[in-house]
């Protein structure tokens, strides 16, 4: 007990200089984000998703049809690329890299990525809209929703290749596990690259999964 | 467990901790954990440093902070990692940085395991998105870790190789 009171006494921490290193921290890192480029505004936007309502993915089934380019369904997508080999990680890098197409159409987006429900995400998948899975590969290994493309969020340079074949208008519903947001940083990062028909399902594959509904 | 009943068993404990002691106040062995501990938050600072928008993510998935908070959090902390660090490596106030360094890593600490209580499947954020690393028990554990280190420089305040 003496030893222990002794300890704690012995610390002595000058809380002058605790606060001193705090604020002159503070001050350095606050002058920084002012003159970095990259800099964050010091309150941070709202980053939820907004809600897709039902008449949006009504509008997309009939503007879907009507695009110049339409969007390539799932069955095409698949003929297309070996999505197989993607799974597997392999020779990823010694597929040709085709440019992606130019397309000087205005895409049929809705300004940000938004969240879709389980119902939501089963009705578009019912239209043979593209699904990507943003999990690790390991992850999809063990199961995904049925005809899904893998592109693993914390691997995108490694595996973006795929992104060549697939037209910016394409509308992509991206998931991922339960509780994750690595279908949200995918869909914004999938966003800035010119896709702007971008849904998220919020439920992701656990959901999907227990909702009995077409996997592999 | 057996307990001689002359009290050899509590004189053995009283030694054991004697010799603890000994190794932890060794200035040599708190010079080491003062190098390691600053190293790793040196690292940590910079990384964080160079993709703000990154770190101002990681936090946003804790789900625990204020929208508010989020970017100012990830503007000052990585500054606050990377001055202790070097701070601490230098020897400059090692008391008071360690005491920064270890109030840090009990709030991240506790921001993981409330976080897998909750059942979330996140990124750590812990170097920055360096590494991809996820939350679980060994980041726990290894936070732990680093909390022991920097209690051991509070309490010691190791003077040696120190400016």
């Amino acid at each position: 007990m003496i030893d222990e009171m002794y300890i704690f006494h012995s610390m002595k921490i000058n809380i002058t200089k605790v606060l001193t290193i705090i604020i002159i921290s503070s001050i350095i890192g606050l002058l920084y984000n002012y003159i970095n480029p990259t800099g964050l505004l010091l309150v941070s936007k709202n980053k939820e998703l907004k809600w897709a309502t039902d008449s949006i993915l009504t509008f997309q089934k009939i503007s879907g049809d009507t695009l110049k380019v339409k969007p390539l369904t799932i069955a095409e997508l698949t003929n297309k690329i070996d999505d197989r080999k993607l799974l597997k990680g392999n020779d990823i890098h010694k597929e040709k890299n085709e440019p992606a197409k130019k397309d000087s159409n205005e895409n049929a987006g809705f300004g940000e990525p938004l969240a879709i429900n389980l119902e939501q995400a089963y009705k578009l998948y019912q239209m043979d809209v593209l699904f990507i899975d943003a999990r690790e590969i390991e992850e999809v290994n063990l199961g995904r929703i049925k005809h899904s493309l893998s592109l693993p969020y914390r691997e995108f340079d490694k595996y973006k290749t795929i992104l060549s074949k697939i037209p910016k208008t394409q509308t992509i519903v991206c998931y991922c596990g339960p509780d994750c947001e690595l279908s949200k940083s995918l869909a914004n990062k999938l966003f800035t690259l010119g896709y702007h028909s971008i849904y998220v399902y919020t439920g992701g594959w656990d959901q999907w999964k227990n909702a009995g509904y077409p996997i592999e | 467990m057996y307990i001689p009943a002359d009290g050899t068993n509590g004189k053995m404990q009283v030694t054991l901790l004697n010799k603890m002691k000994k190794l932890i106040s060794n200035k040599y062995f708190l010079l080491l954990v003062r190098i390691i501990l600053s190293l790793v938050f040196i690292f940590a600072g910079i990384e964080k440093i160079t993709n703000p928008a990154g770190f101002s993510d990681s936090i946003g998935y804790y789900k625990l902070f204020p929208s508010l908070l989020v970017n100012l959090s990830a503007i000052i902390i990585p500054w606050i990692e990377l001055i202790t660090g070097i701070l601490l490596l230098l020897g400059i106030s090692v008391k008071e940085n360690a005491a920064i360094i270890t109030t840090l890593l009990i709030i991240f600490t506790l921001a993981i395991i409330i976080s897998l209580i909750r059942g979330l499947n996140i990124d750590c954020g812990c170097f920055g998105t360096a590494f991809g690393e996820k939350i679980g028990l060994l980041k726990v554990t290894e936070n732990i870790l680093l909390i022991i280190c920097g209690v051991m420089l509070a309490v010691f305040d190791p003077d040696y190789l120190s400016i």
